[in-house]
């Protein structure tokens, strides 16, 4: 039964489906009760402020650089996430449940991290199958029997939310380099400015110290005897997507980038190049992919990383952030075994459901998911951005059938699920209100303590229908608004 | 500081303290095409190439009629403005905003949205949309870009490291181009002495230095008197005197380096001070020693980067 139909809800013209959450109007069309003083607001815009305000926004993110760099066939160019101006808003009760939910799956997937580099008494009990483990890309066999010198792997997590009619639901771990957060800020900052009446009507939670947050977890991740750690980001180079991301953080934080060339090891110590001559770095918050890190250990042709950084690593003299290794619990198959990690290493139920997924090594879930190609989405295992995935309903029969191919090839390599109807949020599309899924990745800092700011990049996608919220892939921002409710 | 940073944000300073000079320089020589006759409009085009140490593709008319003289204007002016070469405005503005970008994290905000803002407008820009209403403004409203990037830099920055090596980069490039716009003048003025009277107003003009100079030796300019002024006067801003005292002083900011207890580059720079302050009192060999200053500068640069940009071979 088609139940969508075009409702003057509350005198704003917008589109409700009963079979899909949204994030403002119940399926009766009436207001959710957080969402009053928005829908109030929305309802004294005049035509062309929205858009507008989205202009001034848009306008005010390309001068200030708030860009990331796309690389095509006419050279380097930098684009900004379109930002749509209605912010996306949860209550306090919602988002405490969040927040325990992702705590208790980060600690988690640190006691995975640390087991499956040492005893692997996780493979040993049958809980996650060894193959799944080992022959994971990301998996680092050279860190065997190593351990992070403050005994956090996950120091910052992204994790992928979206919300369902059945609530929220987890959709992918980010460990190895989670990034969005700068957006996440961006967003805040300038929603807050142009909606500065409604802003303090929501009694929004504050996210702002998000920086201090970042800095005092690094703090704590430092080796021992060094109290005053010399903390310095990362980053592969002007020339990555997330630069901007990278220079925002070591701004945020105070402390310096640093590219590779910048650094050194003697000693097995690390040390960066400064115009007073060498001085040790405690923490590098890296946001450089694992194999990039040292050329000694990891890929030979990395031109990015720091030879003897990992040795250094091990021998507990610098912490990184996140510790390396990290990327096999970004794998789309671990993925699906993060309930049974919960239970296991915590012995508690999970708070926050997984996405029912099949992986196609089992060869029950290859059949199904071949037999069900056009109502599924199937997911590369190493995949991210939205990149090479198949959304089936919206897919053509050659498509799907060149897909097929690519599956059995190596069957191993992919993951499918439903198509969830994930939520959706009003969002000014040419002038007027209509409804887009959204997603959110809030951030989680795992120090000596755990801290979660209360707030996500939520991403949102802005074509008709679609599902896919990826920047990459046309996707855009929204700011997300923790509301008493 | 990281060596990196440091090089950057010198190299920052002085490709946009650069591009300002040659919109001040386009500035002054597209006011001359209003009334000032065709000799001292070459004369003009001639000097800014020659202190940019370049020359036009293709070369310049040499004795050009009514006509031709706006046609070369409109090409040169193109030159030094939108060609990919280093003696354009486009060059050092690209090169310098893109300093900017990498060391964002070093500099305020408020720097990088007025020099963005700028850059994406400038982006924009064609000659022809130039040329159709008055040219100068559209120089003048640059050069003024250039100038709030530095005045921001001046309100908004810590004077920590950062802000000396953005102050060096833009006062040793700012010496240079100062140096070789007065030798590039002298040569020209060997050549035409009938113009080198007006040529000395419009230099005065082009370093701001013009009623300065008229309240220090009135009305008639005569180029001794000039060059003095713009290399040894303490008082006057633009002069290769304020600007050298200022690079000794960020230099004995910045410290040593990774040099240890030498300083090359600070004793350089003493010694250049030194040279400019004693150029007004000895009038011998002006000429050359005016080509000493500028040689000494070039190799300062050099200095500062040995002191402070080249890691030690065991650093590597």
């Amino acid at each position: 039964m088609d139940l969508r139909q075009r409702l003057p809800v509350e005198t704003i013209d917008y589109e409700v489906d009963s079979n899909i959450f949204d994030e403002m109007f119940s399926s009766k069309g009436n207001v959710r009760r957080h969402c009053r003083h928005l829908h109030e607001f929305l309802k004294t815009l005049g035509p062309g402020d929205g858009k507008s305000i989205q202009d001034r926004v848009a306008k005010s993110f390309l001068t200030d650089g708030i860009v990331f760099t796309v690389y095509g066939e006419n050279g380097a160019g930098e684009r900004i996430i379109p930002v749509d101006f209605v912010p996306r808003l949860i209550t306090e009760r919602h988002w405490q449940k969040l927040e325990e939910g992702l705590r208790q799956r980060v600690k988690a997937l640190n006691c995975f991290l640390s087991d499956i580099y040492s005893e692997a008494r996780a493979i040993r009990d049958g809980v996650i199958p060894a193959e799944l483990v080992f022959e994971c890309r990301n998996y680092l066999p050279q860190l065997k029997g190593s351990f992070p010198a403050g005994g956090t792997w996950v120091v910052v997590c992204g994790t992928d939310l979206v919300r369902t009619n059945a609530g929220f639901q987890v959709l992918e771990d980010n460990l190895q380099v989670p990034s969005g957060v700068s957006y996440m800020l961006a967003n805040r900052a300038a929603i807050k400015t142009s909606l500065r009446t409604l802003f303090r009507a929501c009694k929004v939670r504050n996210i702002e110290n998000y920086g201090h947050a970042l800095r005092e977890t690094l703090q704590e991740i430092a080796p021992a005897g060094r109290p005053e750690p010399v903390i310095a980001v990362m980053t592969p180079g002007v020339y990555n997507s997330a630069f901007y991301e990278h220079m925002f953080l070591a701004r945020e934080i105070g402390s310096p980038l640093v590219e590779g060339r910048d650094l050194m090891v003697r000693d097995h110590h690390v040390y960066m190049r400064t115009i007073k001559g060498l001085r040790r770095v405690d923490v590098i918050y890296r946001r450089i992919d694992d194999v990039f890190l040292d050329p000694e250990i990891f890929r030979k042709d990395s031109l990015l990383g720091v030879p003897g950084l990992i040795e250094a690593w091990k021998r507990g003299n610098v912490a990184l952030a996140n510790a390396p290794g990290t990327g096999v619990g970004d794998d789309k198959s671990v993925y699906a075994y993060v309930p049974d990690l919960i239970r296991y290493y915590l012995s508690q139920e999970p708070l926050l459901k997984n996405v029912k997924t099949r992986l196609c090594r089992h060869e029950k879930d290859l059949q199904y998911t071949l037999d069900n190609l056009a109502d599924l989405v199937v997911k590369r295992v190493d995949g991210s951005g939205g990149y090479g995935m198949l959304v089936g309903p919206d897919s053509s029969p050659a498509e799907r059938e060149a897909y097929a191919a690519e599956i059995r090839a190596n069957p191993g390599d992919f993951i499918s699920q439903p198509v969830l109807a994930i939520s959706r949020s009003p969002c000014l599309i040419d002038g007027r209100l209509e409804p887009r899924h959204v997603d959110l990745r809030p951030f989680v800092l795992t120090g000596s303590r755990t801290r979660i700011v209360p707030g996500a990049f939520c991403r949102v996608a802005l074509r008709r229908g679609s599902l896919v919220v990826n920047s990459s892939q046309g996707g855009g921002g929204k700011d997300l608004w923790v509301v008493s409710g | 500081m990281l060596i990196r940073s440091a090089d950057g944000l010198f190299w920052m300073g002085r490709y946009l303290e650069r591009a300002g000079l040659i919109c001040r320089m386009i500035q002054i020589q597209l006011s001359a095409l209003i009334d000032r006759p065709l000799p001292e409009i070459h004369f003009g085009w001639s000097r800014i190439y020659g202190s940019l140490k370049t020359r036009p593709h293709g070369g310049m008319i040499e004795h050009p009629d009514d006509v031709f003289a706006l046609a070369d204007a409109f090409t040169l002016a193109g030159d030094l403005t939108l060609s990919r070469n280093f003696s354009s405005i486009k060059t050092c503005f690209e090169f310098g905003r893109e300093n900017a970008r990498q060391m964002r994290h070093l500099i305020s905000d408020e720097m990088w949205s007025s020099l963005n803002q700028c850059f994406l407008e400038f982006q924009k820009v064609e000659m022809h949309d130039v040329w159709r209403a008055e040219p100068e403004k559209f120089y003048a409203a640059l050069e003024r870009e250039f100038e709030t990037f530095f005045a921001l830099a001046s309100a908004t920055m810590y004077r920590d490291r950062a802000w000396h090596f953005i102050r060096l980069g833009r006062l040793l490039d700012r010496n240079q181009l100062t140096a070789s716009f007065m030798i590039s003048h002298c040569q020209r003025s060997v050549e035409f002495p009938e113009l080198r009277q007006t040529g000395v107003r419009t230099m005065l003009r082009t370093f701001r230095a013009e009623e300065s100079y008229r309240r220090m030796h009135g009305y008639e300019p005569h180029q001794h008197n000039a060059i003095d002024m713009l290399v040894s006067d303490p008082n006057l801003s633009a002069s290769l005197l304020t600007g050298i005292s200022q690079i000794v002083r960020d230099l004995e900011s910045i410290g040593h380096g990774i040099r240890g207890n030498r300083n090359d580059a600070l004793d350089a720079a003493r010694t250049i001070a030194l040279r400019v302050d004693q150029f007004r009192q000895d009038k011998r060999f002006r000429d050359s020693r005016l080509l000493d200053i500028e040689s000494a500068s070039l190799d300062l640069h050099n200095l500062i980067g040995s002191q402070y940009f080249s890691p030690d071979e065991n650093e590597r």
